[in-house]
């Protein structure tokens, strides 16, 4: 981070106004000590001044200093980029300064180069390795949630190795609005398999200005991610954590009793079939028996170190998950290796070097059919529908009718269990969703994934301030599937009579080769930077995936035996399917500049023009071309003579503004643009008997279409204030996107065809950001707190008139529950509003919203919107004498979650949310309504299951020790850590289901369709370093 | 001086990598032909043909409909009123822009005209012997929609070419253009001596367009434009071809699975009787008696398949027919009473009702040896027949002053029907004569609309619908529509509205009024 040439201009300054301000004093004492930061490393030309005088001194190369004061003077303590701390002058003192939060020397990773923190015109977070270490959390998106101002992260399943969707600035797009990552300079969609504590930071470029160097990619906003390089003069490092994971809400659904009386009143069964079908005692809590304590643990081994001819970084992390649905069926295993070094081959030529191994195995359970419609094969949702008169098994001498008649029916296959007896088959509730450990073990699914990438730069130093750049970024990767399903019997509609075996083997190769040069000069004051490059990259890929599938008459495999479950041994007979086998290339072409103004600090501006070019499988070849350029600039009031009064109490204040255009081709490729021959069957010849084949273009091609484009203002501020202990800085920008590429619909019926997609849509997405930190020390004790909070405005401002409702979004018992419609936020939610309870007969009254006198389904309307409208995260950090403490949350508020648990055509247990306060003939003015209500359906289609989304999770709760050196020393330890934490601890929300943070992507946005919730977590964890 | 060979390299594989990729970013999609590369080679223009052919097919539904019941000589029928509300309002004149069937054919019309547009957008006739004929055949078709066009909604916008994004929003269509490019589209056809013709009367085998197709509708759009004297010339050669004559068996056999392609048809569409590749048809089940209403023995013994009896026929329409025809052999070949029915085991079942007046249609009675597969039709449809072109040329020659020509052809019809020749001809025998030869065949209303007739013969529909019960009575009840609201309107159903999505999307198109 602060390189060695920053640490000696910070000497040098300091020592020039020492010079300057040098004066001898009389009565003195000589006071000696030592200057060091936090890890115990020397601060040099750390400024010592008498409180209140001019009489100072900077410390010396090992940090030390003498300085003849008055007995009983304050020293003030000060260096850039630490806070400062003033202390008692005391002969031998040791001072530790605290690195301030943000340091403005800090060197800041943008796109094709770096700059200093204090040179930024644009909106860029960062997240530090200080904010990822520690954590218990497998993937690198996760890190960002609640660190930074402006990114949301999205979850339909928070099962192992499942990764969220992150948003930066909103959504801006009825398709894919996924950020560009960029690691180590890698252009990329996923950073799921790089383990976070690889990462040393993570840079976030909010605004246009900032992304638009990646142009027509940039559109969602960019990620930048640096790993880690080698420091120090050798360092071996363990880090390992153990994670005990459990669920951390259980929703409160009927139990025995309950179950019973709403069904009787539902008229669904009555007290006889109770008694035939239920043993009288069985009260089956299906959550708890579903959901277990689980062990995740993590192990890292590193090796690293550095001097100013070169560096290396090795990591060796195993990572083992396993989730905490009962059994081993949701494991995610991985385990990532890395190999980062640099070297200085000649003064001007260095190497560097970045790479990443990674395998990973993963199993899930099922958890719904698709993305958007999750209703059925979902064994969560099962654990909450499953009622509890069935229990979770039964002996085989001990069975209900309804399974005896199972086991006598020869037609019925097998039921499943295990040792410890068959899997209850309920007699009640037949609907998809059975006994969850049916769904569980009636498939097996595994995917195996190993990939390497990294990338290989070389940088040319051939004159003073000119860094030619040539560098080299690789993917490669294979995943392989394997899965099948067996047979079994459960219900006539959950059940199989063979076996099905499925599998898939995907290769893939990524490349990208970059050369750039970054000029760097000062003309009168004036400093420049120039950068300009060129990028081409290709991606491969090919799969091949087959499956068979037998049917009642044919087993599918020779054997009924897992051993057998191969397509080697598949039935001569059996159903088969080959799909992929085809090698599918994309590549993109692009040149790019910036141009870098600053002038004495106080005045910066930056211009930069990417233009890219896709290949012809995203766009048509006349406008394959797209330019994106980006103007910004900044000015340091606090840098201006008529400010110098005022720069004690606000040493630091910038404003900013920047302008950008960015582009987003992520819902453009498979040649969506084309016109092209389809086949429309065939016409008979009269009465020969032949036929002669006919075909149409498939669509009338739309040559015009291209990419999503966003424009983007930003305006921001930073400061800083009270010797840098706080820092502050503020965004507000307003982002539209335009031209959303929108597909399914018919522009005109004198076209004669059906349309290609067009570009027929526009976003926008407006907010502000605040980011704000307090760093302190008292004595030994240091603390800081940092908050952040963002608000989202978004809006769909345009669609194509021929989608005047809309483009409907999922299905929730086949009413579509979500719409991308114009003058709402994406996929708002949509149906009728619950206005109460009919008292005279328990029926759901719904608003007549255009007061024609009659509802029907022209009165849905907009009944709320998952998009939070704040997010807000807050950190807090202290440590004293080798204790140190975290605590991090984060919260969003404003938006909805549409609860989507329930059902009526099959007897469902339900949240007793929904039935505790129900209508009763008792109980007239109950707020639910009756069992059995004719507009029940409605009813859960409507605004009375939008609950308020608000939460705040507390994320860690973290104590740690570091063993004082001089006795890790004694045993040639370095560094010793043990910490203990609550992760996803604590949840403050009034959402009745599972969990306000999982709660559907894209079209199903906020819609909770009974996915994998996230665990709260206890973490211990140890870090040693040798 | 060394660093600077290295910076030379460097600077050299910076211009390179930039350099040349623009071929690597031409990528060819697998598995499709494109557009721009097709329609090079006969087998690939033939399938461009059979595409006009499978379009044109599926208008039947429409034609058959939907016009008919504009006519108003059918009772949207079926069980009872509101069995299927979209043919009620066709059939009361209720109807708005919003409507399914009329959006519906309107749609379908410019199918039709994209499959022709993309051929000769696409197709150099220059090529070969079929893309020659292809292209013939595409103005053929695009010049019968246009007609369509023109003659229901009077400025439909003229597409002849295949649209861009950008011009999606067309504006109403010029009638005297659109008039030209049907005139140019089928003379151009005809010209081109391409088109098949039959090699005589017997000839069964074609099943294409041919020249006299395109001389039928060419003469009968001329006779639209009131050219009359060259609508008569064109007309007549049709007839003197020698390549067609008015059928030769049983009256109410014409349209029968035996007599496809017979010496009289012109153009049909070609439904085949094969169950491995049947063609949906709902058509026949939509018109077909109200079978499961019927006598189960007779609908059996008749080979009658399901139906459920919409599009019925009025009673007024059958008491006109007698009092024409007398109680002829036409008349019996092409619309049955109640008594006949009862009579042939065809009657209601005891306390049946259903939607009608008792008279039921025999002509293009919906027989189970039709139906390859269920919800398929193995009976063409027939667009053009003989007896419509002496028809339409009886009328072009009498306008033209012509009129024993006229007498001569309007005679030849008569003599089939087995009544009495005329001596000499006005223009309200050819229009009755044309109102009970091409009944419920899709082909009056426009000439309804044209003669302005169509004000006085609907202008109270709407109001009442009737009910046949099993016993032979019928009864009258309300529709609910009130009289302001339902029947023909002056100065609004002298044309169809336009689809209201297509007004909805492109601010370009001016509404038909009254709409």
């Amino acid at each position: 981070m602060k390189s060695v040439f920053l640490r000696h201009s910070v000497l040098l300054a300091v020592c020039l106004l020492m010079l300057s301000s040098v004066s001898a004093f009389a009565q003195t004492v000589k006071v000696s000590g030592t200057v060091v930061d936090e890890t115990g490393l020397s601060v040099i030309g750390a400024g010592v001044i008498q409180k209140g005088t001019t009489n100072g001194v900077a410390t010396d190369l090992d940090g030390k200093f003498t300085i003849n004061v008055p007995a009983g003077a304050i020293l003030e303590f000060s260096a850039l980029n630490y806070v400062t701390q003033e202390l008692p002058a005391v002969d031998g003192m040791k001072v530790v300064l605290a690195e301030s939060i943000e340091s403005l020397n800090e060197l800041v990773v943008v796109g094709y180069g770096v700059q200093r923190k204090s040179d930024l015109t644009g909106a860029i977070s960062t997240v530090k390795e200080s904010d990822i270490v520690s954590r218990s959390v497998a993937s690198a998106e996760m890190v960002l949630q609640g660190k930074t101002a402006g990114v949301q992260l999205f979850t339909n399943s928070a099962r192992p190795g499942a990764a969220p969707a992150v948003r930066i600035r909103g959504i801006s797009s009825n398709g894919t609005s996924d950020p560009l990552y960029v690691v180590d300079g890698r252009i990329t969609n996923s950073i799921n398999n790089i383990d976070p504590n690889d990462i040393q930071s993570m840079e976030v470029l909010k605004d246009a200005a900032s992304a638009a160097i990646y142009g027509a990619r940039a559109g969602n906003g960019v990620i930048l991610i640096t790993t880690k390089n080698g420091k120090g003069d050798g360092k071996i490092s363990y880090e390992g954590q153990v994670v005990m994971q459990s669920l951390g809400r259980i929703p409160s659904v009927m139990n025995a009793k309950e179950y019973m009386q709403y069904y009787k009143e539902f008229g669904k069964f009555d007290d006889a079939f109770y008694s035939a079908n239920w043993d009288g005692h069985t009260d089956t809590d299906w959550v708890d028996a579903v959901f277990t304590h689980s062990l995740q643990q993590r192990h890292k081994v590193g090796f690293e170190g550095g001097n100013d001819k070169g560096s290396i970084y090795t990591s060796l992390t195993f990572l083992d998950n396993n989730g905490m649905f009962v059994g081993d069926s949701d494991t995610h295993k991985r385990i990532t290796g890395m190999i980062n070094a640099t070297y200085k081959i000649k003064p001007w030529l260095d190497i560097q070097l970045n790479n990443q191994i990674h395998q990973s195995s993963i199993r899930r359970i099922p958890e719904g059919g698709s993305e958007t419609n999750r209703e059925s094969n979902n064994a969560v949702l099962a654990a909450l529908q499953l009622d509890p008169l069935t229990a979770v098994r039964y002996s085989e001498n001990n069975l209900p009718a309804n399974m005896r008649a199972i086991l006598a029916d020869p037609t019925k296959h097998k039921m499943l269990g295990d040792d410890q007896g068959i899997y209850g088959i309920s007699a009640f509730n037949l609907n998809e969703n059975v006994n969850p450990l049916i769904h569980r073990d009636a498939q097996y699914s595994s995917t195996q994934t190993f990939g390497i990438n990294g990338t290989a730069a070389l940088n040319f130093k051939p004159i003073k301030g000119l860094v030619i750049t040539s560098r080299l970024a690789y993917k490669y990767g294979a995943q392989s599937t394997y899965g099948y399903s067996i047979d079994f019997y459960a219900t006539d509609y959950v059940k199989q009579n063979y076996v099905g075996l499925e599998a898939r083997n995907n290769v893939s190769r990524y490349y990208q080769w970059e050369n750039f040069a970054n000029y760097s000069f000062s003309v009168a004051g004036h400093d420049f930077n120039l950068m300009a490059g060129t990028s081409y990259s290709e991606n491969m890929n090919n799969y091949v995936q087959g499956t068979t599938m037998g049917s009642d008459t044919d087993l599918g495999v020779l054997s009924n035996n897992p051993l057998y479950y191969f397509f080697a041994y598949a039935t001569p007979t059996v159903a088969r399917t080959l799909a992929g086998g085809e090698t599918i290339y994309t590549r993109n072409n692009s040149y790019y500049g910036r141009a870098s103004w600053n002038f004495k600090n106080r005045y910066i501006a930056q211009v930069s023009l990417r233009a890219d070019a896709a290949d012809s499988s995203v766009l048509p070849i006349a406008n394959r071309w797209g330019y994106f350029p980006a103007v910004s600039a900044g000015w340091t009031l606090s840098e201006e003579p008529f400010m110098s009064g005022a720069k004690r109490v606000i040493p630091y204040l910038k404003l900013r503004a920047s302008w950008g255009r960015n582009g987003s081709t992520a819902n453009l490729s498979n040649y969506r643009y084309a016109s092209v021959i389809t086949s429309v069957g065939n016409y008979p010849e009269g009465l020969t008997g032949g036929y002669t084949a006919a075909s149409s273009p498939s669509s009338t091609g739309n040559n015009a279409l291209r990419w999503e484009t966003s424009e983007q203002i930003d305006v921001g501020f930073d400061a800083r204030f009270l010797n840098d202990r706080l820092t502050f800085s503020g965004d507000w920008y307003q982002k539209t996107t335009k031209d959303l590429i929108v597909s399914g619909f018919t522009s005109s019926t004198i076209v004669g065809v059906s349309e290609s997609p067009m570009n027929a849509g526009n976003v926008t997405n407006s907010g502000l950001e605040l980011e704000a930190g307090w760093t302190d020390s008292v004595g030994d004790f240091h603390y800081s707190i940092r908050g952040n909070m963002a608000t989202l405005h978004n809006r769909v401002t345009y669609l194509h008139p021929a989608l005047q409702n809309g483009i409907q979004g999922v299905t929730y018992r086949f009413a579509a529950i979500t719409r991308f419609e114009k003058d709402f936020p994406a996929w708002h939610f949509y149906g009728y509003k619950f206005k109460g309870i009919d008292s005279s007969n328990g029926e759901p009254v719904f608003e007549d919203t255009n007061g024609d006198g009659v509802v029907t389904v022209a009165d849905k309307t907009d009944i709320g919107s998952g998009i939070p409208k704040i997010n807000y995260g807050l950190t807090l950090t202290a440590d004293f004498k080798g204790f140190d403490i975290v605590v991090f949350g984060s919260g969003a508020a404003g938006h909805q979650i549409f609860c989507a648990l329930d059902r009526v055509d099959y007897a469902v247990n339900k949240l007793n949310f929904v039935v505790d306060d129900r209508w009763t003939p008792t109980n007239t003015n109950g707020t639910r309504p009756r069992a059995n209500a004719g507009g029940y359906t409605d009813w859960m289609q409507s605004s009375a299951n939008v609950y308020k989304g608000d939460y705040f999770k507390f994320k860690q709760i973290q104590i740690g020790y570091t063993l004082p050196k001089r006795i890790s020393e004694f045993v040639k330890i370095s560094k010793f850590r043990l910490y203990a934490s609550f992760d996803d601890f604590f949840i403050i929300t009034k959402y009745p289901g599972f969990d306000p943070e999982v709660a559907g992507i894209g079209q199903a946005l906020g819609v909770d369709m009974g996915a994998f919730p996230n665990s709260k977590k206890m973490v211990f964890g140890l870090n040693i370093t040798f | 001086m060394k660093r600077f060979i290295g910076f030379i390299v460097l600077l050299a594989a910076l211009t390179l990598s930039a350099a040349s990729c623009s071929d690597l970013l031409t990528i060819d999609q697998h598995g499709v032909v494109s557009v721009d590369t097709y329609y090079s080679t006969d087998a690939e223009i033939e399938t461009a043909s059979s595409n006009l052919y499978i379009k044109m097919r599926s208008l039947e539904g429409s034609a058959i409909t939907l016009k008919p019941l504009l006519d108003g000589d059918f009772w949207a029928g079926g069980g009872q009123h509101g069995d299927n509300s979209g043919l009620d309002k066709i059939a009361e004149y209720t109807f708005d822009s919003e409507d399914g069937s009329i959006g519906g054919y309107f749609r379908g019309l410019y199918n039709l005209i994209f499959a022709a547009n993309t051929i000769l957008d696409k197709v150099d006739p220059g090529l070969s012997q079929v893309a020659k004929r292809t292209v013939a055949e595409a103005q053929v078709f695009r010049a019968w929609a246009y007609f369509e066009l023109i003659s229901m909604w009077g400025t439909p916008p003229l597409v002849d070419h295949c649209l861009q994004p950008d011009e999606y929003k067309q504006p109403n269509g010029d009638p005297a253009e659109l008039w030209n490019l049907v005139n140019t589209d089928l003379q151009n056809a005809i010209a081109s001596g391409a088109l098949p013709e039959k090699s005589g009367v017997g000839d069964k085998s074609v099943w294409r367009v041919t020249k006299q197709y395109a001389q039928a509708i060419y003469g009968k759009a001329l006779l639209w434009q009131g050219k009359n004297a060259e609508s008569a010339q064109v007309l007549d050669q049709v007839i003197s071809s020698g390549k067609y004559q008015l059928f030769d068996g049983e009256y109410g056999d014409r349209n029968t699975m035996a007599n496809k392609f017979n010496c009289e048809n012109l153009f049909e569409s070609v439904f085949p009787n094969d169950p491995a590749n049947p063609v949906t048809s709902f058509t026949g089940y939509m018109m077909g008696w109200r079978t499961d209403r019927m006598n189960p023995d007779g609908i059996s013994a008749w080979g009658i398949e399901m139906g459920f009896g919409f599009v019925a026929p009025t009673r007024a329409f059958y008491d006109a027919f007698v009092a024409h025809d007398g109680d002829s052999y036409r008349r019996k070949q092409t619309i049955k009473n109640y008594e006949e029915m009862v009579e042939m085991g065809l009657g209601l079942i005891p306390d049946a009702i259903q939607m009608g007046e008792g008279v039921y249609m025999w002509k293009d009675r919906y027989t189970r040896d039709k139906t390859p597969a269920m919800w398929c039709t193995a009976k063409n449809y027939t667009w053009m027949r003989l007896a419509e072109v002496y028809l339409v040329a009886a009328e072009a020659h009498l306008a033209a002053g012509n009129t024993a020509k006229a007498t001569e052809y309007v005679n030849q019809i008569r003599r089939k029907a087995q009544i009495p020749d005329l001596t000499s001809v006005s223009l309200n025998d050819i229009k009755a004569e044309k109102r009970f030869e091409l009944c419920r065949e899709g082909q009056l209303y426009q000439d309804l609309q044209r003669w302005g007739d169509t004000y006085e013969k609907l202008k109270g529909v709407g109001m009442k619908e009737p009910i046949f019960h099993e016993n032979g009575s019928i009864t009258y009840f309300d529709c609910g529509n009130p009289a302001d609201k339902c029947g023909y309107k002056k100065g609004k159903h002298e044309l169809l509205p336009f689809p209201a999505n297509e007004v909805r999307l492109n601010d370009q198109i001016v509404q038909n009024p009254g709409y």
